[in-house]
């Protein structure tokens, strides 16, 4: 027994302790927090919120007003409302559009009337015979009207367009079913190309000197405003012109919330009357682009493909160009949802079962079957997962300029979200020169940046010019009042008392379409102090005592036996009297066999077993309620008057699920009774649980 | 068990000791100790070990229990030894037979359980009392310690 003793020597000059009170600059350091939005989990965040939204999408999200009509000669509506189709016998053409569909073929529909077939899809060589067929959202129909076979120029014409609604994701592709000299067959999508085009290096015959004249061709020629085509074979042909040639506003092709997005322009040439005067509006910096690997064909990588069908894709752009013949190769690379690369196809032969970087992916081969150049359609031998994320590296054939100044994205670029920015042409640019050029607006309609620095027939219109005020800027000034007269519209563009006649194009507003109550939101918030389950492993093996915390075992520690007991739990089915095979004297032996010789083992045998309750609130009625302890059990409720003598079978039951109880009615009051349950599962009658006793209201 | 029903008492305050029980030096301590229990313990003794008190958040002790415990010894056994002239705790025991038990708490005696200072017999029910006193070694400055003194 311990006495604890406080020893003071000298008490006397003993002095108690003191207080002093030291003045203290307390410098408080607090990690800085960071709320942020991620897409994973990482190590050392605390996950507080889980937010699902719509993705944002440049389709959905970005409000584009086409200001491209106010030349009229520009006007998409003007050319399809003037520019009917023409048929000439000749080998000469005129019009005032730049791009035009022109064909020498024909074929004659159910009516009897004679009609022009723009395209022509190339059959393989060998081809004996072919039928052109068309999958609508599943159903297959062959296709009759439209379509002209010619076996001999292995070539099919028709009028038909492979067709994706990216909205509504209605499609419909055509296909090319064939059969070949040797018997074997194939089948390939459509891919309709114009039947006569604009010649090229690659159709001079290079003996003569000449046009090749065996497949349709022209040359075009600018002629003061207007277009002049010379076809190298006479005969009849259908014209008409096409919006190619206008100069016009494209969306742009990325996408995604994380792809930039970079509105595109037709490389158009529009000659017209506009403020009083003819004024060409082109791009000549269409001719500046990176074209690779010429003129016009652009290579572009980790382009999104949107699936069509399992087995059909469509590039996000719309067209590409692949001929694997001439080197121009089409790249496909599927991800899953974690962004992990699981297959790899390409149109190179060379390629085929190489390694893709250092991944264990391997290139496959002969898997692209087939494409459509016009709508960027590609079709597979292989099914594509829904859950799959596609990404293409192709070249395409550059009709438009990608303006790449101003990113249209609102994640990248945060001034899109409250101003809107302005697209216009200046007519007559010289060659080298910028025509195409931007204005940002603020939301009060005051412009805020301009693109416009001095080129070779127009003047800077930034708000300074060799770091010296510009007092022909327009940073300042409104784009547009109805009020006032010194605006950017009236000094400046088509339809205004002015010289400049710009054309505006286009003017882009970012529009949120999002509602607060279409997002997903799930509290991911978990009980704090805690140890992250998978470090838990670690902390022990630095800290020990952590075991014995609240973080471990739980604030009482874990359960060890004093003085070497053990309490060894042991299912009382093993006896024989409850179905068993062992006696007590064995199940001791057998457990206790391997214990150390120093520890007490101590055999508890568990069964299931109910807590009985008991109450007596009406005189003669007691309530019994116990407890459910599992599926299939049969509860035997005994009650006897003195617990050392013999009880007495009241009540039993099966119950499903829930609390089980009884009444004892007729009971004398102020006597004292005892109840207890037994649980008998399988016809083996466990031993009873605890009795309870009460006194009789 | 015993052991666990003896009970101090301090005489002059005729309290059950509960709290650490404050000796100044210089100063002899009379405590009580009785056998509540209904054994009768033999062979008892008494020694000394480190505190297990650190002291209250006013009044803390200004050494680790360790060194309280050492340097205790260290006292007692130089004064026990005639190296200096007064220095250490001395106790008072009563014994079985004869008067009682004068002696320092030194290395070789009191010191642990081994070398415990004989205590007398006590019967169930049967108490008895000894005194403390804490000499002031030359050269020690004013100080707390803390101690635990067993009976076992």
């Amino acid at each position: 027994m311990n006495l604890v003793l406080e020893l003071i020597i000298d008490n006397l000059e003993y002095v108690s302790p003191q207080t002093l009170v030291l003045p203290m600059r307390i410098h408080v350091h607090k990690h800085v927090e960071q709320f942020a939005y991620q897409r994973h989990v990482r190590p050392g965040s605390v996950p507080l919120a889980y937010l699902e939204n719509e993705a944002l999408d440049s389709r959905r999200n970005l409000l584009v007003v086409d200001r491209s009509y106010l030349v009229p000669e520009n006007s998409r509506r003007v050319l399809e409302s003037r520019g009917q189709q023409d048929r000439v016998n000749s080998t000469a053409y005129t019009s005032s559009y730049k791009e035009i569909a022109a064909t020498n073929r024909t074929y004659v529909d159910a009516g009897g009337r004679r009609r022009p077939l723009f395209y022509r899809h190339e059959l393989p060589d060998g081809v004996t015979e072919c039928t052109v067929h068309r999958i609508k959202n599943g159903n297959r129909i062959q296709v009759e009207a439209g379509v002209d076979i010619d076996i001999s120029t292995q070539s099919v014409y028709t009028n038909h367009l492979n067709h994706y609604d990216e909205e509504t994701g209605a499609y419909s592709v055509y296909f090319v079913q064939y059969s070949l000299q040797d018997g074997t067959g194939g089948r390939d999508i459509l891919n309709p190309q114009p039947v006569a085009r604009e010649a090229g290096w690659e159709d001079i015959d290079l003996s003569t000197g000449e046009m090749i004249d065996t497949y349709p061709l022209y040359t075009r020629t600018s002629n003061n405003g207007t277009w002049s085509f010379h076809f190298n074979m006479g005969g009849n042909w259908y014209i008409r012109p096409v919006a190619a040639g206008l100069l016009q506003a494209r969306r742009p092709s990325g996408r995604d919330p994380d792809e930039p997005w970079y509105i595109r322009f037709t490389n158009g040439d529009v000659s017209g009357i506009a403020n009083d005067q003819t004024r060409r509006y082109w791009v000549p910096e269409f001719d500046e682009q990176p074209f690779l690997p010429y003129k016009p064909l652009v290579f572009s990588t980790a382009n999104k493909f949107l699936q069509v069908s399992r087995k059909v894709l469509v590039a996000t752009r719309g067209t590409i160009e692949v001929d694997p013949d001439a080197g121009l190769h089409l790249d496909l690379e599927a991800y899953d949802a974690d962004g992990v690369l699981v297959r790899a196809f390409t149109t190179d032969q060379s390629k085929a079962d190489t390694r893709y970087s250092n991944t264990s992916i391997y290139w496959e081969a002969g898997v692209i079957d087939s494409w459509d150049s016009g709508s960027g359609m590609v079709f597979m031998n292989t099914h594509i997962l829904r859950q799959w994320t596609v990404r293409g590296n192709y070249y395409y054939r550059a009709d438009d300029l990608e303006y790449t100044a101003v990113n249209l994205n609102p994640l990248i670029n945060p001034r899109v979200r409250d101003s809107m920015y302005v697209f216009y042409c200046i007519p007559g640019t010289a060659i080298g020169d910028q025509a195409i050029h931007h204005l940002l607006v603020s939301h009060d309609g005051v412009i805020l940046e301009c693109s416009q620095t001095a080129g070779a027939t127009y003047p800077s219109l930034q708000l300074l010019d060799d770091d010296v005020y510009n007092p022909g800027t327009v940073i300042g000034m409104k784009y547009w009042s109805e009020i006032d007269q010194n605006t950017f519209t009236r000094l400046y563009t088509v339809g205004f008392d002015n010289t400049n006649a710009y054309l505006v194009l286009a003017e882009v507003s970012f529009a949120d379409r999002s509602l607060v109550e279409n997002q997903e939101y799930v509290d991911v918030r978990q009980r704090g102090e805690a140890l992250d389950p998978d470090e838990r492993a670690a902390a022990y093996a630095s800290n020990y005592r952590l075991l014995q915390s609240r973080y471990g075992y739980g604030e009482d520690g874990q359960e060890i036996p004093e003085n070497g007991v053990m309490i060894l739990d042991v299912p009382i089915t093993v006896l024989e009297e409850y179905g068993g095979d062992l006696q007590d004297q064995q199940v001791q032996q057998a457990v206790r066999r391997h214990m150390p010789s120093a520890g007490y083992g101590v055999v508890r045998y568990t069964y299931p077993q109910s807590v009985l309750q008991a109450e007596s609130f009406t005189p003669g009625i007691v309530d019994l309620t116990w407890t459910w302890e599992g599926p299939g059990l049969q509860y035997v409720l005994d009650y006897s008057n003195n617990p050392e003598d013999a009880w007495t079978e009241l009540y039993d039951v099966t119950p499903s699920r829930g609390e089980v109880s009884y009444q004892h009615q007729d009971l004398v009051s102020g006597s004292a009774l005892y109840y207890r349950v037994s649980i008998v599962e399988n016809e083996i009658r466990y031993p009873a649980s605890d009795w309870v006793s009460i006194r009789v209201r | 068990m015993g052991l666990e029903d003896l009970v101090f008492e301090d005489v002059a305050e005729a309290e059950v000791i509960f709290d650490p029980l404050r000796i100044q030096s210089a100063v002899s301590r009379t405590v009580r100790v009785t056998n509540q229990g209904e054994d009768d313990l033999h062979g008892l003794g008494m020694y000394l070990q480190s505190g297990t008190s650190l002291g209250d958040l006013d009044a803390p002790a200004d050494n680790p229990p360790e060194t309280d415990y050492q340097d205790l010894l260290t006292w007692g056994t130089k004064t026990d030894g005639g190296v200096t002239l007064a220095g250490g705790m001395k106790l008072t025991l009563p014994q079985n037979i004869g008067a009682n038990q004068v002696s320092y708490i030194t290395r070789t005696a009191g010191a642990t359980a081994r070398n415990k200072l004989p205590f007398k017999d006590l019967a169930a029910g049967e108490s008895a009392e000894f005194s403390i006193l804490l000499e002031t070694p030359s050269g020690v400055t004013s100080r707390r310690l803390y101690i635990n003194l067993t009976l076992e």
